[in-house]
């Protein structure tokens, strides 16, 4: 009888073994594990790094900004450290790692958009996936932010990170997925997809309504809630290090901005950002109107590469002669 | 002696009859899998040996694992 139970209680713990070996090596392939790969590998001349979600990842390219920069002789080198479908508690976890690699950074640029930076952050087991398991690398710090003061909640993020089917769940569910789609679409007009996903999903990424939209940043507003734990650690963190921290309005569609951020209740919640911004030595750049022409986006968010450009350009710009006057106005300050 | 030779021709009947029989066996080679059944229908008792039963499980949990994402929302996907 125990014998006819142990083997295959045996056998089905292999192949679980197994299928969390094809899970490990799944999971090599993903984005968040080529970024990592590009952390613990970044040049040493870096000096300026673009951080954020998908906005930045598609939005900034750092050779129009290099390019763009008024004086050659202080042009920085940048690096975009962007990753989609992630929240400021990875983008946290991606500038303490960039933070600890033998590079100087004197500059770090985040780009945001709607109340993101106010946001509370959410590490629910149903939130981590995707690109998100990148908080699993890192469990104890991200803890931190998740369950703050709790040693089981830290517990339970250690020990998904230890199982490959448990942290990198979702390496698989891709493949799935996109299995899924391709059966969706058998007999129907194909969906427009971009490097992202689908076009049409990223409407969901919006506030749902204008009132939801004016419910969210009303609130934040009336309360004047200060920027959520991970976003005031990244400026602490920028600041031991001695660098400066950007923030940057990322560029919205035309039907984003006339849609939310014409609303009265948006130039409220700007105000607010700039003053909390200001507090902490960090500097506001207005860009969501940078980019005003939709077809330089590839979708409702993101900008596509020609949009990219633009606006990367205007960028580098903007930051050069912020750091020329910066500098002029402290030599004048020195002969005076 | 018919067209076909030798070779007796068959009855409606007798094709419905294996057809019933073949379509049984089915059903209780699923019972069985399904575990709605005690014993492994005759010619199939390697079901009942623990290497099958263990490879058997574990492909399952292997599946429920594969497939269990589909309420999660996947706006990005990794391509």
């Amino acid at each position: 009888m125990k014998k006819r139970l142990f083997i295959p209680v045996a056998i089905a713990l292999v192949i679980l073994v197994a299928y969390n070996v094809l899970i490990a090596f799944a999971a090599k392939k993903t984005q968040r594990q080529h970024l990592l790969n590009a952390l613990n590998h970044l040049p040493p001349s870096t000096d300026c790094l673009f951080l954020g979600n998908s906005l930045i990842e598609a939005g900034c390219d750092a050779g129009a900004f290099e390019s763009s920069w008024s004086q050659p002789s202080s042009t920085p080198t940048a690096v975009n450290l962007g990753l989609g479908a992630t929240t400021p508690v990875e983008h946290y976890l991606i500038l303490k790692r960039a933070f600890e690699q033998p590079v100087h950074i004197k500059y770090v640029i985040y780009g945001f958009f709607d109340d993101q930076l106010n946001a509370a952050p959410d590490g629910a087991w149903e939130d981590l996936i995707g690109n998100r398991a990148f908080s699993y690398y890192f469990p104890k710090e991200a803890a931190t932010f998740y369950t703050p003061n709790s040693r089981l909640g830290e517990w339970r993020l250690e020990m998904t990170e230890r199982v490959p089917m448990l942290a990198e769940r979702s390496s698989l569910w891709d493949r799935v997925e996109l299995l899924r789609r391709q059966l969706d679409e058998i007999g129907m007009p194909k969906q427009k997809v971009n490097r992202f996903g689908r076009v049409g999903d990223f409407d969901a990424l919006e506030a749902k309504d204008v009132p939801s939209f004016v419910q969210r940043c009303g609130a934040i507003v009336k309360v004047r809630k200060g920027f959520s734990p991970p976003i005031q650690a990244m400026i602490d963190l920028a600041h031991e290090h001695g660098a400066k921290f950007f923030f940057v309005e990322m560029p919205m569609s035309p039907r984003h901005r006339e849609t939310f951020y014409s609303l009265p209740v948006w130039t409220e919640m700007r105000a607010h950002l700039q003053k909390l911004a200001q507090a902490q030595q960090a500097t506001y750049i207005t860009a969501s109107d940078w980019v005003r022409d939709g077809a330089n986006f590839e979708d409702t968010v993101h900008l596509n590469e020609q949009g990219a450009r633009s606006f990367s350009a205007q960028l580098g710009m903007a930051l050069s002669r912020m750091t020329v006057e910066k500098t002029n106005r402290l030599v004048a300050a020195r002969d005076y | 002696m018919s067209e076909l030779g030798n070779i007796e021709p068959r009855t409606p009947n007798v094709e419905r009859r294996s057809a019933v029989a073949v379509l049984a066996w089915i059903k209780n080679f699923f019972d069985y899998l399904g575990a709605s059944r005690e014993e492994p229908p005759p010619g199939a008792s390697f079901l009942a040996s623990p290497l099958w039963l263990g490879i058997w499980w574990g492909v399952l949990i292997g599946l429920i694992l594969l497939f269990c994402g589909q309420t999660s929302k996947f706006i990005y996907i990794d391509f």
